[in-house]
């Protein structure tokens, strides 16, 4: 168990269960704890433990507390509008993978040899975007079976299979699955957060065949943008870490305007899961449009070039520029 | 208050809760809110000392839920632990983030341990006259290191300069402390 088999981690655990270690020792113990099951599990236990301890200061609020929330809560996000379960997000993919479908059955024997992005052909593309379809849907048992062995008939038989698979198990989507990263690192994640970046990543090979044949690009709707925003945040943290430009203690706001509009705070550097500082004051506003972040998160845009406005340290809105280019597929 | 139920009730209501939430069901948050506020507030107000900031972290903590339902996970724990663990981690965020602008208050020894000094104390339950009962049971220095640490917001560092003791011992203090509770209360059949 923990005890001897991670000394370290174990002797600063219920430090860490009390948020008392400081970030660098709590970013190095959630890095530990994601991938040790037996530590993770005596993590959980003094939480529970931790969290008992606010039995005693429980104070009614003030009155007028309740008002403030409730409408704070409504302005955050819609009442009455279902989310998470598997339509919106299926719905997401499907569209995407219509898009990408019909754009490959008008292309060209002389397209289908075009370079493209950093592929030496739309060919070798289609390939590569089928290989991070396959990975995703081996992992919750989505296998395919082509009957056109052609590179569309392949991808697409590979698609729709997610698409029927999610549709019938809704409960597939909190499996764990591949995630494309970049590299030879194997990351899972819940079946959820996969689908968005395969949605994520349809649309943007979509955008690089149109780019290599001369078409215009055609950006997806708003909710698809948001979805998008919405996986690649919580990634920022560790992909600041990744690239040596994490800044423990200070965090960014990201504003983000045009279709899939939105406001995010950003720990600028991984802390415990699921509980980012609510700073009232970040120390930097970015302001960007939604569609060209996603570009950037795609590394379609370059951080150095991108188009933002900077509120308060420029250096940060510079580093959370660099880390969100990162967090692409490929 | 929350009675503290047996688990099978408290995970069937937290599972309903979080599916009405997600379903986008705004009745649901306020009674989230009725259920759970005092236990938020009153640990932010508590960590911060600051009646404003526990506002604000209240909402954060409220309106986070609401917006990621999902993020709250049945399986590993009550939403009343999920929700003190984000309140508390928020409070310690507000904490460290104002000691970077001004200088820590020097540590005062408190009137009696774990009493709210605000007027509008909830009618405690159980749970909490268990968990009192616990803290006081634990020798001093232990009581010392979570008052300091789970109270206060302080990091071990933080502890074991202000008690002047290696920052080696504050840590072990504070897994002593933690383990004699967690056994002293589970005895108590009030672990949750």
């Amino acid at each position: 168990m923990s005890e001897e088999g991670h000394p370290d981690v174990d002797r600063a655990l219920a430090a860490w269960a009390l948020h008392a270690c400081p970030p660098d020792e709590a970013a190095r113990i959630d890095e530990h704890l994601a991938s040790c099951p037996g530590c993770a599990a005596e993590a959980d236990r003094m939480r529970r433990t931790a969290a008992l301890l606010a039995a005693v200061t429980e104070t009614a609020p003030p009155p007028s507390l309740r008002a403030g929330v409730l409408s704070a809560a409504r302005r955050r996000r819609r009442p009455g509008v279902a989310m998470g379960l598997s339509p919106g997000l299926a719905d997401a993919y499907a569209r995407q993978v219509a898009r990408m479908d019909d754009l490959l059955a008008s292309l060209t024997t002389d397209d289908w040899r075009a370079p493209v992005a950093k592929y030496d052909s739309v060919r070798q593309l289609v390939d590569h975007l089928n290989r991070n379809d396959a990975a995703f849907a081996g992992d919750l048992g989505l296998v395919a079976r082509a009957h056109d062995p052609g590179p569309r008939g392949v991808w697409h038989a590979q698609a729709e299979a997610v698409l029927r698979g999610v549709s019938a198990d809704t409960t597939l989507l909190e499996r764990p699955a591949a995630l494309a990263v970049p590299g030879p690192r194997v990351v899972r994640a819940p079946a959820r957060t996969g689908l968005v970046q395969r949605t994520f990543e349809t649309w943007t090979h979509a955008d690089d065949i149109r780019a290599a044949v001369g078409r215009p690009a055609e950006p997806p709707p708003g909710e698809h943008l948001r979805l998008i925003v919405e996986m690649a945040v919580p990634m920022l943290p560790q992909a600041l870490r990744d690239t040596g430009r994490a800044r423990p203690g200070r965090t960014a706001r990201l504003r983000l305007t045009g279709p899939g509009e939105g406001e995010w705070l950003v720990p600028m550097a991984p802390g415990p899961a699921g509980a980012g500082p609510g700073a009232e004051r970040p120390d930097v506003t970015v302001t960007a449009d939604a569609e060209e972040f996603c570009r950037l998160v795609a590394n379609r845009r370059r951080p150095e070039t991108f188009a933002h406005v900077t509120e308060g340290d420029a250096a940060l809105a510079a580093d959370l520029l660099h880390a969100a280019a990162t967090l692409g597929c490929d | 208050m929350v009675p503290v139920d047996s688990p099978g009730p408290a995970v069937a209501r937290d599972e309903e809760l979080r599916a009405r939430l997600a379903a986008g069901d705004e009745e649901a948050l306020a009674e989230i809110y009725d259920l759970f506020a005092p236990l938020v507030y009153g640990l932010a107000r508590r960590v911060t000392a600051d009646a404003e900031a526990a506002g604000d972290v209240t909402q954060e903590v409220f309106v986070g839920l609401w917006e990621r339902p999902l993020s709250f996970d049945p399986a590993k724990g009550s939403l009343r632990t999920w929700l003190a663990t984000l309140a508390h981690r928020r409070a310690v965020d507000w904490v460290r983030r104002e000691s970077r602008h001004r200088r820590p208050p020097p540590y005062l020894e408190r009137e009696g341990n774990g009493h709210p000094t605000v007027e509008e104390v909830v009618v405690e339950g159980e749970l909490a006259q268990g968990v009192r009962r616990g803290l006081h049971a634990l020798p001093g220095p232990l009581r010392e290191v979570l008052e300091l640490a789970y109270y206060r917001g302080l990091t071990y560092r933080e502890v074991a300069v202000t008690l002047g003791i290696p920052e080696g011992t504050a840590k072990s203090r504070i897994r002593s402390a933690l383990a004699r509770l967690a056994s002293d209360l589970e005895r108590e059949g009030l672990s949750t």
